[in-house]
């Protein structure tokens, strides 16, 4: 890889995926957001996994500012999701509600789906910890992290 | 990623007829505040008067919504016009969580509440606010502070009635608890309690949609709560694509 996007990614501090095709073609997140600037630096404009292809995606990897990345396979059949876990905070009793009052981001996941029943195979960026972590999980309760059931729309899982 | 750019929880300082909803996070010097004393409007907060710990359990009755460090109204008090009024459970319309229509959801929200926003573990029986004392809060150690949720969001319907029942200090259920899905709140309020418990919308909200999600909350002290200054935060934990 780019040394340019290494360098990028590691200052960027939160994980981006990136997709393998059947066809050869990788698409990485930086691609698909909807500013101008295309790259992966600070948090990125907005972009949408659910609009990307799913259809020949036979590998999804979270590239990590760490250095490293994590990968998962499998054959065609839409099975790979992935999401950002994280949320807001109200501050109650602050001294002027400035400290700790902000929207945070836990961890970048990547997983693949590995039967009919749901049963899933998961990597994450957590940014607290700053680590790469694995672990197994279900799309319909996912335990990590109290995240409950996937939207299986969202995700255009198909199991 | 497709997060949203704007994320906010709103509270209602108008009224039940008219609301006039406020944001109190998470923007800076927006905040939560709560007295024993209904006369709290416009107070900086390095006065914010101290409440002195009861005799028997009770709710802390007035719940404040601050825009600026000395600037904010009681919830429910006609915009300030009149004092704050003490909580009731009545004034349904009392708050809720409203995002913009940039980001898409994964999955269903959680509304909880952690000692702060390094969102430690919350250790039950603790006697903290959030840990709880058995002898005041009841289970193994509920949250002092309590929390409703509805079960649609509010471009389905607001809620157009109240929770069937008046939050009590008792309040709790280990883990997660939803409302049914449709126009009803929980049947009784949730411990917010962390990760041990909390409140999941029955419900992932559309995609790249604009919406609110209506909330109540509560809070409560008593005789075996440890005084400390306690500066606790709600949040809204989600996940986005």
């Amino acid at each position: 890889m780019n040394r340019l996007i290494i360098a990028m990614i590691r200052h960027s501090r939160r994980g981006w995926w990136q997709a393998r095709y059947s066809t050869g073609e990788v698409l990485s997140e930086w691609d698909t957001l909807a500013g101008r600037v295309r790259l992966p630096t600070g948090n990125g404009d907005s972009s949408r996994w659910e609009e990307i292809p799913k259809e020949g995606m036979i590998g999804l990897r979270l590239l990590c500012p760490n250095g490293m990345a994590g990968e998962l396979e499998a054959p065609e059949g839409h099975r790979f999701f992935q999401l950002k876990a994280g949320g807001m905070n109200v501050g109650m009793g602050y001294t002027g509600g400035v400290a700790g009052v902000k929207r945070f981001c836990d961890a970048y996941i990547i997983g693949v789906v590995e039967d009919d029943e749901g049963n899933c195979l998961c990597r994450a960026w957590e940014t607290r910890e700053e680590r790469l972590i694995e672990f197994r999980d279900n799309i319909h309760n996912m335990r990590y992290r109290n995240i409950g059931a996937l939207n299986l729309d969202v995700q255009q899982l198909k199991v | 990623m497709a997060d949203f750019t704007a994320l906010t929880m709103e509270a209602n300082h108008g009224t039940l007829g008219a609301p006039v909803w406020v944001i109190v996070g998470p923007t800076a010097n927006h905040e939560v505040r709560w007295s024993d004393l209904a006369t709290q409007k416009d107070i900086a907060s390095a006065v914010w008067p101290a409440m002195i710990r009861p005799a028997a359990t009770s709710i802390v009755s007035y719940t404040y919504a601050y825009t600026a460090d000395a600037t904010g109204n009681g919830f429910i008090s006609t915009s300030g016009a009149v004092d704050c009024p003490a909580y009731d459970e009545n004034n349904y319309l009392w708050a809720r969580w409203n995002w913009d229509n940039t980001g898409t959801f994964a999955s269903a929200p959680i509304f909880t509440a952690y000692p702060s926003g390094a969102h430690g573990a919350v250790v039950r029986n603790d006697g903290s606010l959030l840990g709880g004392k058995i002898a005041d809060t009841g289970g193994g150690g509920y949250s002092y502070l309590k929390g409703n949720a509805f079960g649609q969001v509010d471009s389905v319907a607001a809620p157009a009635a109240a929770p069937a029942a008046a939050p009590v200090v008792g309040d709790g259920t280990v883990g997660s608890v939803s409302p049914g899905a449709g126009a009803n709140w929980l049947a009784n309020f949730q411990s917010l309690q962390g990760d041990n418990d909390w409140i999941t919308a029955p419900f992932t909200p559309a995609a790249t949609t604009a919406d609110t999600w209506s909330i109540h909350f509560a809070l409560f002290t008593g005789p075996n709560m440890v005084p400390a200054l306690y500066t606790v935060v709600m949040s809204l934990k989600y996940t986005w694509t």
